[in-house]
């Protein structure tokens, strides 16, 4: 309707968003919220078109994560984990840094990133307060290291996902091609983080052996809630790794699994009390984020309807003029790029029919297999450009600002994206080493 | 043949899923929103529907104006208005007490066509205790005179009451509709209950010259606790209003308006705070939201939608066309009826989501959407007015006598029946008399 008019409005509420979110101007859900509603006025959305465009399986899942995880810290589950943790590397910061990274990636590669942050962030602050340390580097990590190892498997990250299943991958496809890329740069970021962060990083000597001498089972403060939340996480996490086979998707396995830890947690209350406990437990859930996401989905969408997606991969195919390699680098950075800026899933759905449509000219699906690759790869590689550029940066960053620990928009950038450009630049050589030798 | 087993299992399990949901609703034993969630998953498990049915079943339309409106509500109560508007008006009457009934139940119908029920008595019962503190008069006729007030005032607009909300937002109807249908009989009645409470009353009120000197030295303005914030409320509450009138003309739906509403005032109510209060205001503004409701809304969507589905409910519809050979004046009298008898004794809400995909498959055979407008006022009038049948007729009933146990003047359930029943009656009859005229 709008034609040419529509993108480039689409495109500035896009950009006075950023511009709210970098200065800090406006709470970020207000800020979505805004350019929604202003989206909508002026007839590029329609409220039925924004609703659409919102992921409610994503939300479902963060909602129900967020239920089941605030219930479970209740009983001390997270401590006990925290302590535990900590007496293996004997409470010493730097081997800590190592260890969560590695956590962090693996539970990552095999869960979705969401979820992975969720269970670890309490973990880490519960650490960093007893040791007395700035929990920042520790956050900052598992964001990126998330991020990276996500991108090991086909259930790691959104974009695998979507690619895995448009082009009937298998699981261990992604595993053959990307494991060894992610390997080396998880190594090269936990590197970087003990050369910056990890080096610098001392607790007292008294603050260690003090946290050595706590037992971790002492830490469980009601062994009946912590018996019922082990149950249901152990129920959500199987869920999880099932999905495919019950023909289930995540938003109701975690809801699910939400209304029966809610359930078992008001058993027996009295009615006033069971109420009031709901309540309170739907207010364990970070609202911002979730209204964030809300918008941010409806945002990226005009994007997507007004046709500035398409354009973009349009200059895509010309800029490649048919050569596999050529095709394989630009797609690498420039899905690293715009992942950066948006939300990745938009862009990769986007990009995987108009990848499809120039099949024929590549020679077939097999000979351009690396253009695919370097599609998952640049996608969730960008996820680590900025704090918005995936949904489990916004998260630690909502579960950071709970316990007043700010992470900031601008601060983000200046560990995100050189951490962006040397993993990318890292699979640009893998990718040229592994095909094009 | 495969595939008819199929769809009678499926019937068989949506209906199983349904019932259990609905004796667990109303046996109170569980959170109302755990009930309606768990239900909905096990239709999304027994694979009755798929997730993304089951999401896209839910009307983000009636979810977004709850919302919105709970966000905007809790911001503007921080400014004291509604307290205000109470204190100023009993003054207006000299604080005489039958003045008193008329200023207080005015005011809460006023309210509770605007905000919903329950927040509507939670503003104005504290106030009520207060005043008749004052006045050294039993608060009884007050508390239940308003629980009425508040159950038929929010029969009057799209926004006042969550069966408006459901029937308006299922069939696109405007704010204005509401208001043209419905205010001129929720006026008539409210006045009517008014005249009655005011004579069965008037000997049994007496106070005498001091109290009501007390009363006329409170100052009503203490009351505005954050001046600025009141003329951002009330800038906030014009616009979303207006909006809501001009629903139709400007192409918006009113879930957009609320949430545009709520944003707004979000942004205006942080304005000149720092970065990490702006964020902390934020998140309790949204965790005032009765999440509760809304989890309870979006599972009772999906739940309904999974019965719709298998066809069930179509099957009723044609059943209750059989009933009334197909004569809309009698469907609408009799959905009227049935509709206040059931919402008397249960929640109205299930009942009315329930109702509205069977009266849709009406449609066809009572002469489309226009023609059957009758049938869906005296659903939204029978529900609403039936909120009055008893006092677990609605939520706010349940609140009213909560506030009152914990002030000293309990609320029985057999003592309020012989206020409520008649009220519910004669009520329900103005209604269809009213709908009578206008219609046939």
């Amino acid at each position: 309707m709008f034609g040419f008019n529509a993108q480039i409005f689409a495109l500035s509420v896009l950009a006075v968003s950023y511009v709210f979110l970098f200065t800090e101007k406006l709470n970020r859900a207000v800020t979505v919220l805004l350019g929604t509603s202003l989206l909508i006025f002026v007839g590029i959305l329609s409220q039925e078109t924004a609703i659409s465009a919102i992921d409610f399986n994503t939300l479902a899942l963060l909602i129900g994560m967020m239920i089941i995880v605030g219930i479970s810290e209740k009983s001390g589950m997270f401590q006990c984990l925290a302590i535990f943790s900590v007496k293996i590397v004997r409470a010493s910061p730097r081997g800590l840094m190592i260890m969560l990274a590695l956590i962090t990636a693996v539970l990552s590669a095999l869960l979705d990133n969401v979820t992975t942050v969720l269970l670890i962030v309490p973990v880490t602050f519960q650490i960093t307060r007893n040791l007395k340390i700035k929990p920042y580097p520790f956050l900052l990590m598992e964001i990126f290291a998330s991020n990276i190892g996500g991108t090991a498997t086909l259930i790691g990250d959104p974009p695998n996902i979507l690619i895995g299943s448009a082009i009937h991958l298998s699981f261990m496809d992604f595993v053959y091609e990307l494991t060894p890329l992610v390997i080396v740069c998880l190594f090269i970021l936990i590197v970087i983080f003990d050369l910056f962060y990890s080096r610098k990083l001392t607790a007292l000597p008294s603050d260690r052996a003090e946290l050595l001498r706590i037992n971790p089972t002492d830490m469980i403060v009601d062994v009946g809630l912590f018996k019922k939340s082990l149950f249901v996480l152990i129920l959500v996490l199987s869920g999880f790794i099932m999905a495919e086979y019950l023909h289930l998707q995540n938003g109701t396995i975690a809801l699910f699994s939400a209304a029966l830890i809610l359930l078992f947690y008001t058993q027996g209350d009295a009615h006033m009390l069971r109420d009031r406990k709901v309540e309170d437990a739907f207010s364990l859930v970070d609202w911002t984020t979730i209204f964030f996401f809300a918008g941010l989905f409806a945002i990226v969408f005009a994007l997507e309807t007004t046709g500035v997606l398409d354009i973009l991969a349009q200059r895509l195919i010309v800029l490649t003029q048919n050569s596999v390699q050529k095709a394989t680098f630009s797609v690498l950075w420039i899905a690293a790029i715009v992942s950066t800026f948006i939300d990745n899933i938009p862009f990769v759905a986007t990009m995987i029919p108009t990848l499809k449509s120039m099949e024929v000219h590549m020679g077939g699906r097999e000979a351009m297999m690396p253009v695919w690759w370097a599609l998952s790869v640049g996608a969730c590689f960008g996820g680590n450009g900025s704090l918005i550029a995936a949904s489990a940066n916004v998260i630690v960053a909502g579960l950071a600002s709970k316990e007043n620990e700010h992470i900031s928009f601008a601060k983000f950038l200046i560990f995100g994206l050189p951490i962006m450009l040397i993993s990318t630049l890292i699979a640009m050589l893998y990718f040229y080493a592994k095909h094009f030798i | 043949m495969e595939q008819l087993s199929f769809l009678i299992d499926m019937k068989w399990i949506a209906s199983m899923i349904v019932a259990i949901c609905y004796v667990v609703l109303f046996s109170e034993k569980v959170n109302r929103a755990i009930t309606t969630l768990m239900a909905a998953m096990f239709m999304i498990l027994c694979g009755v529907v798929t997730q993304a049915e089951a999401f896209a079943s839910i009307d983000f339309n009636t979810i977004s104006l709850l919302v919105g409106m709970m966000v905007i509500v809790s911001i503007t109560e921080r400014s004291g208005l509604f307290q205000f508007v109470a204190v100023w008006g009993a003054q207006r009457v000299k604080a005489s007490p039958v003045g008193l009934m008329i200023v207080l139940s005015f005011v809460t119908a006023f309210f509770s066509a605007f905000l919903d029920n329950v927040t509507t008595v939670l503003l104005i019962v504290p106030v009520t205790f207060q005043i008749t503190r004052k006045l050294q008069i039993i608060p009884y006729p007050y508390l239940i005179l308003e629980i009425f007030a508040s159950n038929i005032g929010g029969t009057a607009t799209l926004i006042g009451d969550p069966p408006n909300i459901l029937i308006g937002s299922a069939l696109h109807l405007s704010f204005t509709d509401f208001i043209l249908t419905l205010a001129p009989v929720v006026l008539f009645t409210t006045f009517v209950l008014i005249l009655c409470f005011t004579l069965i009353w008037k000997n049994a009120l007496q106070t005498n010259d001091r109290n009501r000197a007390t009363v006329m030295r409170m100052n009503a303005s203490a009351h505005i606790v954050d001046r600025k914030l009141l003329y951002k409320s009330l800038f906030i509450l014009v616009i979303v209003i207006s909006g809501f009138v001009l629903a139709e003309k400007l192409h918006l739906a009113n879930g957009t308006i609320a949430i545009f509403g709520a944003a707004m005032h979000l942004a205006l109510y942080t304005l000149n705070d720092t970065h990490l209060t702006r964020n902390e205001k934020t998140e309790e503004m949204f965790n005032l939201v009765d999440w509760t409701t809304i989890f309870f809304f979006a599972g009772l969507f999906m739940v309904v939608f999974g019965l719709e589905k298998t066809g069930i409910l179509e099957m009723l519809g044609h059943k209750f066309l059989e009933l009334t050979n197909g004569s809309l004046k009698r469907s609408t009298f009799m959905i009227l009826g049935i509709s206040a008898v059931v919402s008397s004794a249960i929640d109205n809400i299930p009942f009315v989501a329930t109702m509205i995909p069977i009266l849709k498959s009406m449609e066809a055979s009572l002469g489309g959407r226009e023609a059957m407008m009758p049938v869906w006022w005296a659903l939204s009038l029978g529900a609403c007015f039936g909120g009055n049948g008893s006092l677990i007729g609605a939520s706010a009933n349940v609140i009213v006598a909560g506030l009152a146990t914990r002030n000293g003047n309990p609320i029985k359930f057999l003592g309020f029946l012989l206020w409520s029943l008649p009220v519910m009656i004669i009520s329900v009859i103005i209604a269809g008399i009213y709908l009578y005229l206008r219609f046939f």
